[in-house]
């Protein structure tokens, strides 16, 4: 087994299917291996007996059908207690889209029926505070932000796709992922977007995130190493194409805006 | 007041359309009935005529404008009278223009059939106008992010429009479009038999299927005649058909043209599978209402006419093998690049991609290129791969790049421009040119 090897949990790729985001994980092994890592992926099914949180050093888990949440719960809620202390420990989480909710301390689900529109209410994880509630209407958009991550500050472009508006109040240990430049957020009203908590990350921003923003993916993988203390010698790699990329979006994004105070 | 409302709706909307056709001609699918809708909420449901038990509506994410097209013509074929929305205004309004189109001044449907394609989000405010006893539903699949989210939402839109009198024709290799089944009074099935252009998906460490309806464990599907759509089953929990499907193309015979249902053989003027879905829905559809197969086989015989997503330009002394997609369905991007790869040949690859603007606000939106698998063009061959977008033309290039594409051999031009487009191609060798695109996005030279 090699001393620099990187293992990486991918959960539920079949249920947790939308958008793309295995994209994520081809971003982490790509930049694993250019920073002189040895990656190991393990994709988790629901139902998978032998999982062990605490065997890994990065948790990926991408966003799912809200009709699925039950059944992604219920599987979490099995191994609740080792992923608490998994995040605890400082090792790397990430959830991404509306498995974001998954982590909080409820989700309100929307009834057309109800004169407030607040149907069926699930309980989350309570690993964050954070309460969400299932939006009538999708909210689909660019999301521009300045995040902070271990230290870092780095802007970062993706899309964002919302079924649940999440609030979340910082508090000591848990903070913003990032401040809003453009887009909604976590609610479209406090500029907040995502949580962090320890190094682990949860976030409405897709893309893939990890694609789109190969800066932030080094900085994961940096943080799970140096976590598990691996010493990376190799130097940030270029990101070329990924830079012009984001100058591109962030153009249309300025465009955009403007079109809209005219 | 009602019928004066009404009447008001119908001949103002009417004049709307004689306006339209004088000034622009072949436009106007839309306003006539917004005009209608506008004087009486309940225009579509007070025109006369309209026999539920012959009308089909036809919903889905993919499939739902041929399906109505070919279906309009089986009819028509045989002598039967058809309303229909065949341009695509699939919303109330489109289907209230259709009507006001097929009707007489006191607002009588001079057709004896209503067929019309409804947006999957609409279906259930258009049946309420209209309780059509039959809907054809296509697939249900990933498509308009920012729209649906995600497919289960077209799931249960569709799902509040029906109801016990309803008869369903549900896709039985379509995992979503058959659960609906369980929602109406009674649910036929079509679906195609394996096939000489079915394919078994090369499964590597990154594939990923869908997720079952009932229990949200992975999908097995046993072949696929589509992308992701192809006799199916969910291990865990056994979701799957229970029995063969009541309509069934069991044998393709694409360069003889036919395929067969019941053991009758009929003709099959297309070469593409998707088309199979098609036939077999209009097949069912067309069945159940009392067509013979005679009239079946006459409709299907002369069925050609059709704006497909198959198309050739001529740019720059080379030929454009032009495939139109739809970029945020995976399921049409991967069929295109499917389909150019059955060319063995060295081929410069054209991707066209636009921001999405279907909805406000438009976004950069890439997501669906990490749901589809771009090796499959590399490994048939190619000289030289074009990214074309104003803004995420590079991130189409970052994705191609995860599945090996050379640097070297990629260009990324800021647009579509014809004259780009020309201009990247002129030097380049002689080589089969495919172009796959967003379907609106082809645009003329700058001004």
């Amino acid at each position: 087994m090699s001393d620099k090897m990187i293992n990486i949990a991918w959960m539920y790729p079949d249920t947790l299917f939308l958008h793309g985001e295995r994209g994520n994980i081809m971003a982490l092994v790509r930049y694993a291996m250019e920073l002189g890592l040895t990656p190991h992926v393990r994709r988790i099914d629901l139902g998978t007996e032998d999982f062990d949180p605490m065997e890994y050093d990065i948790i990926f888990y991408g966003p799912g059908e809200i009709s699925s949440f039950r059944a992604v719960m219920e599987d979490i809620a099995g191994y609740a207690r080792p992923i608490a202390e998994y995040i605890a420990s400082g090792k790397v989480l990430i959830a991404t889209g509306t498995t974001m909710s998954l982590f909080g301390e409820k989700i309100t689900r929307f009834s057309p029926d109800a004169e407030d529109g607040r149907g069926e209410v699930i309980d989350g994880l309570c690993m964050i505070p954070a309460e969400s509630f299932e939006r009538e209407y999708v909210y689909g958009n660019d999301l521009d932000i300045r995040a902070e991550y271990n230290g870092y500050s780095m802007e970062l472009i993706g899309n964002q796709i919302q079924m649940t508006d999440i609030h979340f109040s910082e508090s000591e240990g848990y903070q913003r992922f990032g401040s809003v430049i453009y887009g909604r957020g976590n609610n479209g009203t406090d500029g907040i977007e995502g949580v962090v908590h320890n190094n682990s990350l949860f976030t409405n921003m897709l893309g893939p995130m990890l694609i789109c923003n190969p800066w932030l993916t080094v900085r994961i993988l940096r943080t799970a190493a140096e976590i598990k203390g691996i010493e990376v010698e190799a130097q940030d790699p270029e990101y070329k194409l990924e830079i012009k990329s984001l100058g591109l979006k962030k153009k249309f994004i300025e465009e955009k805006q403007n079109n809209q105070e005219k | 007041m009602n019928s004066i409302r009404f009447y008001l709706a119908l001949w103002i909307s009417k004049l709307a359309v004689i306006v339209i056709n004088t000034v622009a001609k072949g436009r106007g699918t839309n306003l006539p009935g917004q005009v209608a809708l506008r004087i009486d909420p309940l225009f579509v449901k007070h025109m006369k005529g309209v026999d539920p038990a012959k009308t089909v509506f036809v919903t889905g994410t993919n499939g739902k404008s041929t399906t109505v097209n070919m279906l309009h013509h089986v009819f028509t074929s045989n002598g039967y009278t058809v309303a229909a929305n065949l341009d695509g205004a699939n919303m109330l309004t489109g289907v209230a223009t259709a009507l006001i189109k097929d009707s007489t001044l006191s607002g009588r449907i001079r057709s004896e059939y209503v067929i019309m394609e409804t947006d999957e989000r609409y279906l259930r405010f258009i049946r309420k106008q209209i309780p059509a006893r039959q809907l054809i539903i296509t697939n249900i699949q990933k498509d308009q992010t920012q729209r649906n989210g995600e497919p289960g939402v077209i799931s249960r839109k569709i799902a509040e429009a029906m109801g016990p009198d309803l008869t369903v024709f549900v896709n039985q290799d379509e995992p979503r479009s058959y659960a609906l089944g369980d929602n109406a009074g009674r649910a036929v099935s079509y679906a195609v038999k394996e096939n000489s252009k079915s394919f078994h998906k090369e499964q590597d460490f990154f594939s990923v299927t869908i997720p079952c309806e009932k229990c949200h464990e992975p999908i097995v599907f046993h072949a696929h005649n589509i992308e992701n759509v192809g006799p199916f089953v969910c291990p865990a929990c056994g979701y799957g058909a229970e029995k063969p499907a009541d309509y069934l193309v069991d044998a393709v015979d694409y360069e003889g043209h036919s395929f067969t249902v019941k053991g009758r053989t009929y003709p099959f003027n297309f070469s593409t599978p998707y088309f199979l879905y098609c036939y077999i829905s209009v097949f069912a559809a067309a069945s159940e209402m009392g067509m013979t197969e005679d009239e079946l086989w006459h409709g299907f015989e002369t069925f050609t006419d059709l704006r497909g997503r198959l198309a050739t330009k001529h740019i720059a002394g080379k030929t454009l093998n032009y495939i139109k997609m739809k970029q945020e369905n995976p399921e049409t991007i991967q069929s295109s690049l499917n389909l150019l790869a059955e060319d063995p040949e060295d081929k410069i690859f054209m991707f066209g991609l636009d921001e999405t603007l279907d909805y406000y606000p438009p976004f950069t939106n890439t997501l669906a290129l990490f749901d589809v698998d771009f090796r499959p063009v590399l490994n048939s061959g190619l000289s030289r791969s074009v990214c074309m977008s104003r803004a995420i033309g590079r991130a189409a290039a970052v994705r191609m790049l995860y599945d090996g594409f050379d640097p070297d051999k990629m260009t990324v031009l800021p647009a579509s421009y014809e004259e780009d487009v020309a201009a990247v191609l002129e030097p380049l060798p002689d080589k089969p040119v495919y172009l796959v695109e967003e379907i609106p996005y082809y645009k003329k030279p700058k001004k």
